[in-house]
This record gives C-alpha cells, sequence and structure tokens, in this order.
C-alpha cells in the first residue's frame, strides 16, 4: 500500500463477505479435514494472491524507513540536536554494522512452490512465506500453491 | 462421480438453492443426525480462484441460517457413499459434539493494519528523541550509519505501535466474543488479524462496537470486519478423533 492511496475508514457497521484475501487466509489452513496424513494439497495449481504481506527487518527496510520519515513534514519539523537522546536511540553497535536485524523471509517463492507436495510439513505457515530481495516496496506477489485434494478410499 | 464437501450440518438442515464449485448445485448427503453439504464435481483435477471463492461462498450463504462446521480446502471424496462412510459415520461422535458446541455461533474477523506514512507522523509526532536523529541525519545525509540507526529506531517504534494497537482492539471487541483466535501478524503493517466466535444474537452489538471503532480510531490505523462466516478457526483440525483408514 502507498500512503497516498489511503482512503479513510469507511463506517464499519456491517461486516463484508469474505473477498479473495480473507479466504486464502481461512479456507486454505483452517477447517477440518479428514486426517492428517492426507495433505490437502496433492496436484500444484499456482494460485497467485493480492498483498502478500512479509515481515523483512533488514537493512534495505532500514534505509526505506529513513528515507521515508526524512520526507515526513510534521508540524513541530525542527529540534535543536540534543547528543544525549541520541545515545537512547543507540543500537549499541560499532559504526557500519546493523544489530538487531532479522532475516525474515527464507523460502523463495520457486521453493515454496516446488516444495507444496511435500507431506513431512504440516506448518499452517509453510504457505505464507516468501522471499522478497532488498525490496523497497511494502508489497508485492506470491505465489501459493494449492489444489483440491482427494479422501482415501 | 467426485463430490466436493463444503461443510457439515445437522440432518434437519433445509438448503437453500446454490450453486457450488463448477456451478454444480449444493446438496446433502445424510448419515444419521448429520449431513454434509457436497456438490458434483466434474473436473476434479482443477482449481483457481473462482473455485475457492465458491466453497467461502456456499458456507457463508449456509451459516447465514445454520451451524455449518467448515471443511478445509479441498476435501474431495470419491462418491456420496465415501462421504458417509469416512466423514460422517467415522466423525460422528466428534462432529455431533462440535455441531452442539458451535450451535448459535458464528465467526466474525476482525483485521486491521497501518498505513504506513501515517502511523510514521503518529511516531515522530511523540518521539522527540527520533525527531532529534532524523534532524541529524538530514543534516548529513552522507551518514550511512545515521541512516540505519533512524530507520532502525523508526522499525521498532512502529512495531511497538502495532502492538499496542492490536491490543486495544482486541480489549475492545474481546468481550463480545466467546472465543479469540488471533492469528499471527504477517507483514511490515499489519496490526491485527482475529478470528472472533460470536453467538448469534450479540452480533449486532459487536457491529456496534466496530462502527464506533471505525469513526473514532485514528487515521493511521484501518480497520477490516468480515463475516458472517462458519467457524473455521474454532472446530480444530480432525473429523474424527482418530484418522481415517477406509
Amino acid at each position: 500500500m502507498t500512503v497516498a492511496q489511503m482512503p479513510t475508514n469507511r463506517y464499519l457497521e456491517r461486516p463484508s463477505a469474505s473477498s479473495l484475501a480473507d479466504v486464502v487466509n481461512t479456507i486454505l489452513d483452517k477447517g477440518l479435514v479428514i486426517d492428517a496424513y492426507v495433505r490437502v494439497s496433492l496436484v500444484g495449481i499456482e494460485l497467485l494472491t493480492i498483498d502478500a504481506r512479509i515481515v523483512i527487518a533488514s537493512v534495505d527496510t532500514y534505509l526505506r524507513f529513513a528515507e521515508a520519515v526524512n520526507r515526513l513534514d510534521l508540524t513541530e519539523t525542527e529540534t535543536h540536536g540534543i547528543p544525549e537522546l541520541m545515545q537512547d536511540l543507540s543500537s549499541g553497535g560499532a559504526k557500519g554494522k546493523v544489530s538487531g536485524a532479522i532475516e525474515g523471509a527464507k523460502d523463495k517463492v520457486s521453493e515454496m512452490v516446488s516444495g507444496g507436495d511435500d507431506e513431512d510439513d504440516d506448518d499452517e505457515d509453510s504457505g505464507r512465506r516468501s522471499s522478497q530481495s532488498g525490496s523497497s516496496r511494502s508489497r508485492s506477489s506470491r505465489a501459493r500453491k494449492t489444489a483440491s485434494s482427494r479422501s482415501r478410499s | 462421480m467426485s463430490v466436493h464437501v463444503y461443510g457439515i450440518v445437522p440432518a434437519t438442515a433445509e438448503l437453500k438453492s446454490l450453486s457450488g464449485r463448477q456451478g454444480t448445485p449444493a446438496r446433502l448427503v445424510c448419515a444419521g443426525d448429520l449431513a454434509a453439504v457436497v456438490s458434483d464435481l466434474p473436473d476434479a483435477d482443477h482449481t483457481g480462484r473462482d473455485d475457492l471463492m465458491a466453497h467461502s461462498r456456499v458456507l457463508e450463504s449456509v451459516v447465514e441460517d445454520l451451524t455449518v462446521l467448515p471443511m478445509r480446502y479441498a476435501v474431495v471424496a470419491e462418491s456420496d457413499d465415501a462421504v458417509r462412510r469416512e466423514i460422517l459415520d467415522s466423525g460422528s461422535a466428534r462432529l455431533t459434539a462440535l455441531l452442539a458446541d458451535l450451535d448459535g455461533m458464528v465467526q466474525l474477523t476482525v483485521g486491521a493494519y497501518h498505513d504506513e506514512g501515517a502511523a510514521m507522523r503518529d511516531l515522530l509526532t511523540a518521539d522527540a528523541g527520533l525527531r532529534a536523529l532524523r534532524d541529524d541525519v538530514r543534516r548529513d545525509g552522507s551518514r550511512y550509519d545515521l541512516s540505519i540507526r533512524l530507520g532502525e529506531a523508526v522499525a521498532k517504534g512502529l512495531e511497538a505501535m502495532r502492538a499496542r494497537d492490536a491490543q486495544g482492539l482486541i480489549d475492545k471487541v474481546a468481550p463480545l466474543a466467546e472465543q479469540l483466535s488471533v492469528n499471527e501478524p504477517v507483514g511490515q503493517h499489519h496490526v491485527l488479524d482475529a478470528a472472533l466466535l460470536v453467538r448469534r444474537d450479540r452480533r449486532a452489538a459487536l457491529d456496534e462496537v466496530m462502527g464506533t471503532l471505525s469513526e473514532s480510531a485514528p487515521p493511521r490505523l484501518r480497520l477490516r470486519y468480515v463475516g458472517p462466516q462458519p467457524p473455521y478457526a474454532f472446530v480444530g483440525q480432525l473429523v474424527a478423533e482418530e484418522p481415517v483408514w477406509a
């Protein structure tokens, strides 16, 4: 999502029906199955979802945030630089080192798609992660593998 | 003919006229006190957005009037008899108990995310130290390490704000729910994804709370309110206590 596009909340008095984004968030990994050993996905179909949401805390993200706050126009824009306060914000790292960076998504999209038939992994979250390389955008698409299943006879 | 299974209802249910996946009509397959909502599936090998939406649409239509236990996408049985054997008979005890427990309940999903610009604005307005750091970066844009430090501080501040906002929302809606199932937020600005199990006679009260929230929430908070849904998050996983070896 970009700043420019954000509308105000429309009045949410009544709930809305599920959209595709809601649907992929529920029916693919929630609800009843026949048994835990039959994985839902057997035949691989790639399904592009909207609004992939990926958590990445990385140098690229920090730089993008720094750039974004730099551009913000607040009513109070000027303060007198206060060295003591900067110390509070210091991560304690040496110059040039980023401490606390978390490598978020580990799976590449292609790996996730090709690995979708594995039965060893019943992790409900496995389908949600995908990778995003050094992105300055907060949105990207992801491919999700899903299919119909059959109950064993 | 393969059948796609949408969910489980009491055998006394009456279905509205509904079309499901691949346009075939939804119908009931009964065994004892239980019934499965199914539809014929001419092509069991392919699936796409329309199929996902059909599964959801059929269930959301059924749940308007009936308690329904939703199947995950996609449970496809080889025949009506397979549905009776492998789902209704083998799962009879558990399904009956679930229908009783969830009688009169629906799921409503509350979601929230941050508008990045508004959230950053709120963060900086509240934090003089952050503004000071920003000014230092502005003064000397060549200091890569300062930019990183600023960005990291912003990231942490946003994360803390997301957590506070999430808890604030939960505090407002939880009193109206019988149960709450909160999903892990995924994404840079994702604040909340919570499934609420709500008694039908409390839906109006929850609607009112969401209405008030949507009017009074700060501009940084974008809300989403979806339902009524079948209780996806509250049926557990397995139809039967033991796996089905048919």
